[in-house]
This record gives C-alpha cells, structure tokens and sequence, in this order.
C-alpha cells in the first residue's frame, strides 16, 4: 500500500490559489495557469431558487437571464454584442442556492469582461419590453427540460416530496404557473437584495498573476460600495416531518423503468470531512463498473443493467444522498429492487476496509491531477470548494485532506445518513401506449 | 448689442459647460470598451502555437504535435478514417466496440485494467461516429510505460468476452429506449428515413437487438484488425514529451498495424434537397423540434470562410445572431434556435434547428424565411462582416487552453487535410475575408429561398398544444 500513496510526486502542490476579499466583501480567488494566454472570469452570487419568496418562484432564474439585457451604461444587446465581439465564450446559470455567470476569453481581453461583469453588478435596468420577453424566453425553456421528457418532470416531483414544505421543495426553473405571474419588480428586488460584492465570489484562473489580478479586481469592482448590511435568509429549510414513502408513476414518454431512491440529509447535519467520506462511499459504492454495486447487482447477480449513487450536500440548505437504478427485467416488483439495493448496500459496508479504502483515496487524487490541466475545471472545482467554506489551505492541499479520510470517517459518515427522517423511494414505469 | 453679446457669451459660457460636463460624463459615466482595452495592463500579448510534423522511423505513422512542458501530462487523440458507423459490413460492430473495448485486455482481467487505469491516471475513451473510430489517450507522464502498456493491450488484445458483449448488448437496448423518451430521438429518426433513406447514414446509431446479437466476437477482432490501419489514423499529440520520445512512442504503439486498412467504400449518397417536408406527431411532448436542412460547403471550399461567416452572423454566433436576435430576443419564441454546417464523408449540410411550443414554433418558422429572405437579397452589413470577423480571431486563442483539446484539434486538422502551417493560416484567412466574398457566396451558393422543395428540406415533430404532464403519484 505504501507505493500507493506515494505516486504523482512531480506534484508539489495540488493548486496554486491566491485568495482576498475587497473591502465591499467580494471574495476573490486567483489560480495561476499559464499554458495558453486564455482566462476564465467566474462570478457566483450566493442565491438560488431556494430564495424565490412564495409565490415567485422563478424569480433567481429569470434574473439571471435579465442580466444579458442592458444596464445604465451597457443598454440593451450591448452585453452580449462585446463578448461576441471580443470573443468571450460566456453564459450563465442557476442552481437552488447559486447563480454562476462567466466569461472565457484572451487574457487580452480580460479587463474589458470585468468592466463588463463588474457594471452589471450594480447598474442592472430591467426595461417592461425585455421582461415581458425574458418572461416568455424562460417559460419556453421550463417546457423545453420538463414539458418534453417524462423523466425530469418524476424527478421534480420526488424532490418535492423530499423538501416538503421548505423553499428548497420549488424547481429552479420556477412552476410554469408562477413564471407567468412573475413581475419586473420582483425581479428589481431579487436583484437588489442579493446581487452584491459581499454575497458573491470571483474566481480567476489562467494566464494572470495574483498581483495583476489583485489591481484589476480592485480596478473594476473596488467601487462598487455596500450600503446596508446582508439580509441572511432565514428557515430556508424547515424541520423534517418523519416520511419512508415509495411512490410509482406512470408517464406517457417513459420507454424504460427505473429506479430512484432519495435520502435527505439536513443543514448542519454533515460537516467537510462527511461530506468527502461520503464522496468516497459513492466512489466504492458506484463510481466505474468495477465498483462494489455495479459488480454485484450488474455483474454478478444480473438483477440490475446500471446503477448510480451520489452525495450533493451543502452545509446551510441540506443535501440528498442518492440511488438510481435500471433493473434488468421489466416485470421486477420495485420494493424487491430497493432490497436487493439494500442487502447489496449492507453487504458493501461490511467489506469496506482499509484496503478498499486506500483504493479509492487513490482513484480520487489520480483525477484531481487532471486539475492542472484545465484551468475551466479548476476554477470550478475551487468555487465550489470556497462555496462550501473550506479554507485556501484545504483546497491546496486537497490531496493531504483525502489522504487523511480513515474507515471509521466513512462509517460514521454513513450512519448520519442511515439516521435520515425524510427517505422516498420512486419507481418510474414504462406506460402502455 | 452689448446685451446680446452678453447673451451671447452667457450662451456660448453655458454650452461650453455643457460640452464640458458630457466629457466628463462619458468619461466617468459611459461605457467605452475600445478605451478599456486600449488602456488594458494586459494588452498586446500573443501566443504562437508551434506544431511540429512528426513520424516513425520507419516513415509509416505520421503525427502532428504540440510540445507543453508546464503540466506533467500528455494527450494523444487518434482515429481511423472510414471506419465508422457507415462503414461497417456488419450493423452493430461500431456501437459493441465502443461498448466493449475496455472490458479486458492482454493480460489485464477486466476489473484489473480498469483499476489500473484508476489509479494510475490513465484515461482512455473509445468513441465511434458516423465516420470514423476515435480513441483518445490521456496520461500522467511518470506512468507513461504503463499508459503505452494499456493503449497497446486495448488496440491489439482486447478481449470481448461473451459475458461482456451480452451485458453490453442489454445495456445498449436500455440506451436505445432511453432514447426514444426525447423527441429530438424522432426528428432524428425522421430525418434518417425521408433524407438520408437506404443509405448507412440513416441508419439508427443503435442497432437493433438482432443486429446486436448477430455481431459476434470473433467478427469484431477481424473487423478492427482490418479497419486499423497506418494509413487511415490520423494523431494529434499535446503535453510534456519531446520529439524525440513522441517519435517513439508512434511506433511503439502504432508499429503493430497493418499497413493498409481494408476499408470498404461508402455508398454514394445523392442529397435530395427539393423533395418534401416531412412530420411526426409526438404524444408526450409539450413542444414541437423543428430542423431545416439544406447544401452545404466543404471545408477546403474556396468559399467556406465567406459561408462561415455569413452563417456565424445569420445564426451561428449563438446570442448576437440574426436568428437569436429576432425569434428569441424580440418575440420571446424559443429558449434557443442556431444555424451551422456540418461536414461528414459522404454529405455537407447546412442546418437550423430550434424547440418551441407549437404555435410559436410556426410562428418562427415564418421569421426565420424572413429573415432568410433579408440575408439573401440584401447580404450582411460592412458592420456586421467586421464583428464577425473580430469574434472570430478574438476567440482564437481559447483553443489551446487544454491539452486534450489541443491533442483532438491536431487530430481534426488531419482528418479535414487543413495542414501543419493551419494554425498560421486560420487568423489570415478569416481577415482577408471581404464584403463582397461573402455576399457574392451567399448568392451563388445558398438556397434562394428557405422554402420547403426549394433547396431546403423542413422536418418536424409535432407536439402537442397546451399538453401539460401531470406526474399522477401512487404511494405504496
């Protein structure tokens, strides 16, 4: 075992990250990467759907789309007429508890995206022409990923059942019902409450130096000033009501049956090291086709053609631990899946040792060298690990963390989840047409 | 006169004050991007991307390579011409291989290449198009001896074991059905059966489970022993290794192909760009997927920047394009619509495509023959030409920001013969450009009119109006 740990020694460091706030708040990390003359500008507003207030809900996501339509000084198309210009890949996204906007571009060109970046921050214009449009531009894309497809539409309602009454419950995408009620100053709102330095993130990575990155963010977000302090959101996630349901459905559109399985995890319920213990189970649990799950449900009982398991987890707004499954035959009862799951699952903890353990520990830091190679990943990889406030420190020596995951982490971590209130079973049938 | 000249100099005062005070407004107030990057810290640096051609001793396996010492890491993209999915002599072979290539190989059990693999950092993927067969090969330098060890197992030893191809062969109908649970699955279908016909390219990329159980292991390891060959690969290399080693490495890992692959020869296929629509109603799917087919232009066409830059301003550009601008951005149609050519062996097409409910989607249909109307006659703007083409050489750079991007981009420059000297090239070509190429290309070389039978094929899947999915939960 001792080879094992000791390979990728070319590496000192996993990544190099410059980390500072601005004096308005804004969190800003560097993470140098000088292959090409290229940069990715990532800005993250910590906000999502889970702020939508009742009745709204849509309102983070259709403001990120306003967000393209003009400002005081950049009017109308001008925003995405400079990016095309100038060559800047970029686009944006939501999340339940994030909103991501970036742009990809010549280093050349960088200070241009920041202005461009830093001006929406505070000057954003919401026109009636272009929120009546964006309005409808949204609802085309809430069909375009539930209206069309059986299968999202079976996972937004398990996700609902999951959340119950807490605002984590509603769709990113917001309801088509309260898309269409959405008003402009609910947007105007939204913005206003949340789009500032001292609840967002920016994250540069490529061909740029701390100390040039530290003037040029100074430059162009230094200005932007903070007149009242944050409004933290407060009982995003209510108390869990005690649930086990296992629920079918049957869609039209639905050519294969499967399996899903969704075990919540509440706020506060998990810290870091949880978290990557549990990462570390999916992995063994799994991760390829050689995985213990894979080889005994697919491989080797045939009962299954794939399964999946996964760990989303956020310390203030709770996570899901997850199972997905196809089984082999049609005609299986789907309690009997979730047994075979289980067995297989208790089968699986009873033979997870260190051995095992050291395996995976393995594979993980084998793909985070692959880090270094591209500097979009790594500056997602670093959001997401300053999102969930590791320290600088951690996310450098990343590797250091992972290797010192023990057996006991991951049972203990394991058992937090065991000790779950809200578990809901899905079946997904195929329907006769 | 001596009050009017008062006035006059009060006057002349204030508009001074005025003129002023706007300087200073635009100044501090007005966004000025030229200004911005004139004044930029980071202005002016350039960057050169070096490709050396490179070969065996032997003078039989050619490479093109980017040398990049800063990261510990190598990327090899490589892929054998003719020796796609429209090239098989038997349906079916293609889509097991990619299924299948890793499960073992050499001395390697399955589960120990793939643990291997894992914990050395060596990632290899299989991929199998239309066209061609690719392999790509990524590895951390320290194991390169054991990276060569697992390319050469998987390319000349692969097992295909009976249990795996079975487990694949069910795996691939799970796949085939997931398909069929997304309506662009039917326009694809639609489109394979009215324009591509009997021709390979219209087959399913998945094929049939009788097909897949005809395919045996015994005709895959002929099959890929004939179709690999030294003079149908093509390899992109990138990251830290010299020459010298990348020359060894081409023959340590290519040297045991044969020389000439028996490849067979594609159907010709005769596009039928003036027949008639075609339509298929989809019960489960709230909105309609419209795609327009229509000539397109060959990469090493004389006229193909003119055509790409005519399409990037039409509706290729993605945000800013004609198309984006006036059904997404103006009337709120569609969440998305896009034009672009595509070039394959056998056909090159230029498409448009696009998801609306089915009211807006026939009301897109009509601003995008207007707007194909207004590109037709009156061409692009001077203005719109010189945004393109900035677009275009700004983005350049953003190419080589990942080895293995760099590594498939090496790879494509030889498959589409573009050359060593390409990257060279590529930012003249697309500044010498002129208004009146562009123009006279879209008159000679495009359909007159986006009307169905007249150049451009229209398909469609017809959703269903106000068709609204209620997932009905039974709790038990």
């Amino acid at each position: 075992m001792v080879a094992l740990l000791l390979p990728f020694s070319a590496v000192a460091k996993l990544l190099d990250v410059s980390y500072f706030t601005l004096d308005n708040g804004l969190e800003v990390a560097v993470i140098e990467n000088h292959k090409a003359p290229v940069v990715l500008q990532m800005l993250y507003y910590k906000t999502g759907s889970i702020n939508d207030p009742k009745g709204k809900n849509g309102i983070a996501h259709l403001l990120e789309h306003l967000m393209f339509r003009g400002t005081k000084r950049v009017k109308d198309q001008m925003f995405s007429h400079l990016t095309d210009k100038y060559g800047a890949e970029n686009n944006a996204y939501t999340t339940y508890n994030e909103t991501g906007y970036y742009e990809f571009s010549d280093i050349t060109k960088l200070e241009l995206m920041m202005a461009l970046e830093a001006d929406r921050m505070q000057n954003l214009v919401i026109s009636d022409e272009a929120f009546l449009k964006e309005r409808d531009v949204v609802l085309e894309e809430r069909m375009q990923r539930f209206e069309t497809k059986a299968a999202p539409l079976f996972y937004e309602t398990l996700n609902k059942l999951l959340w119950q009454d807490s605002a984590r419950a509603q769709p990113v995408s917001g309801s088509a019902e309260d898309i269409k009620g959405l008003k402009k100053e609910d947007a105007e709102d939204f913005y206003k409450r949340w789009y500032r330095p001292d609840n967002a993130l920016l994250v540069l990575s490529g061909d740029i130096k701390p100390k040039e990155a530290k003037m040029l963010v100074e430059k162009y977000y230094g200005g932007i000033s903070v007149k009242e302090k944050l409004m933290v959101a407060q009982n995003q996630v209510l108390p869990p009501r005690q649930t086990d349901m296992f629920i079918k459905a049957k869609l039209v559109g639905v050519e294969q049956s499967r399996f899903v399985n969704y075990i919540r995890i509440e706020p506060n319920a998990l810290n870091n090291k949880d978290v990557l213990a549990l990462e570390i189970l999916a992995e063994y649990f799994a991760g390829d086709d050689t995985a213990f799950l894979y080889d005994a449900l697919v491989y080797q009982s045939k009962k299954l053609l794939g399964i999946d398991v996964g760990i989303a987890y956020d310390k203030d707004t709770g996570g899901v631990f997850s199972f997905y499954a196809t089984p082999a035959d049609e005609r299986a009862e789907a309690s009997d899946i979730w047994k075979w799951i289980e067995r297989a699952v208790e089968d699986g903890i009873a033979a997870f040792d260190a051995d095992k353990l050291e395996k995976i520990k393995h594979q993980i830091l084998s793909d985070t060298v692959y880090l270094q190679e591209n500097p979009q990943d790594a500056a997602r990889f670093v959001g997401g690990m300053l999102l969930a406030s590791y320290r600088v420190e951690e996310i450098e020596n990343y590797d250091e963390i992972i290797r010192a995951v023990e057996v006991k982490d991951v049972m203990d971590a394991w058992h937090k989840v065991l000790e779950s209130q809200v578990k809901i079973k899905g079946y997904l049938e195929r329907a006769e047409q | 006169m001596r009050r009017l000249n008062k006035i006059n100099i009060y006057i002349v005062f204030c508009s001074l004050i005025v003129v002023l005070g706007a300087g200073l407004f635009n100044h501090y107030f007005s966004f000025d991007a030229d200004r911005i990057l004139e004044k930029s810290l980071l202005k002016g640096r350039t960057f050169q991307g070096n490709v050396q051609q490179i070969s065996s001793k032997d003078g039989y396996i050619h490479a093109y390579l980017m040398e990049e010492h800063s990261v510990p890491l190598v990327a090899i993209s490589f892929g054998f011409e003719k020796a796609g999915r429209a090239y098989e002599n038997k349906e079916g072979l293609g889509v097991l291989i990619k299924s299948t290539m890793l499960d073992g190989a050499g001395k390697y059990s399955r589960q120990n290449l793939r643990r291997l693999m894992k914990e050395k950092g060596i990632k290899v993927g299989v991929d199998v198009s239309a066209d061609r067969l690719d392999f790509s090969l990524t590895y951390v330098k320290e194991f390169e001896k054991e990276a060569i060890d697992v390319i050469k197992a998987i390319l000349y030893e692969p097992h295909f074991d009976e249990k795996d191809l079975t487990l694949a062969r069910q795996q691939l109908a799970v796949i085939r059905q997931q398909q069929k649970e997304s309506p662009s699955y039917y326009l694809g279908r639609l489109v394979d059966k009215h324009f591509y016909g009997q021709h390979p390219y219209g087959r399913e990329n998945i094929a049939d489970d009788a097909a897949l159980l005809s395919v045996k292991r015994e005709d895959i390891r002929a099959y890929l022993q004939k179709v690999m060959g030294k003079n149908n690969l093509h390899i992109g290399i990138s990251g830290d290794i010299n020459r010298k080693k990348a020359e060894d490495v081409l023959e340590e890992v290519f040297g045991g192909l044969v020389d000439q692959a028996g490849v067979h020869q594609l159907d010709e296929f005769v596009a039928d760009y003036n027949a008639s629509e075609a339509e298929v109603d989809v019960a489960f799917s709230a909105q309609s997927f419209v795609l327009m087919l229509a000539r397109g232009v060959k990469r090493l066409d004389k006229d193909f920047y003119p055509l790409y830059i005519a399409d990037y301003i039409f509706g290729g550009s993605g945000f800013t394009s004609r198309l984006n601008k006036a059904v997404r951005e103006k009337e709120g149609l569609t969440y998305g619509i896009y034009s672009y050519f595509t070039n394959s062996d056998g056909v090159d097409l230029w498409q448009i495509y696009f998801s609306a409910t089915p009211e807006n989607a026939n009301k897109a249909v009509d601003i995008v023959a207007d707007e194909y109307q207004r590109l037709y006659q009156n061409g692009v703007s001077k203005e719109e030409l010189e945004n393109a083409k900035r677009g275009l050489l700004n983005s350049f750079n953003l190419r080589f920001s990942s080895l293995v991007q760099i590594a498939e981009m090496l790879k494509v420059m030889q498959v589409q013969r573009l050359g060593a000297d390409f990257l060279q090239k590529r930012q003249d070509k697309v500044r010498h450009v002129t208004l009146e190429e562009v123009n006279t290309a879209i008159q000679q070389r495009m359909p007159k009119t986006l009307k169905n039978s007249d150049g451009a094929r229209w398909f469609y899947v017809r959703g269903q109006k106000n068709k609204k999915n209620v997932v009905v939960v039974t709790k038990y």
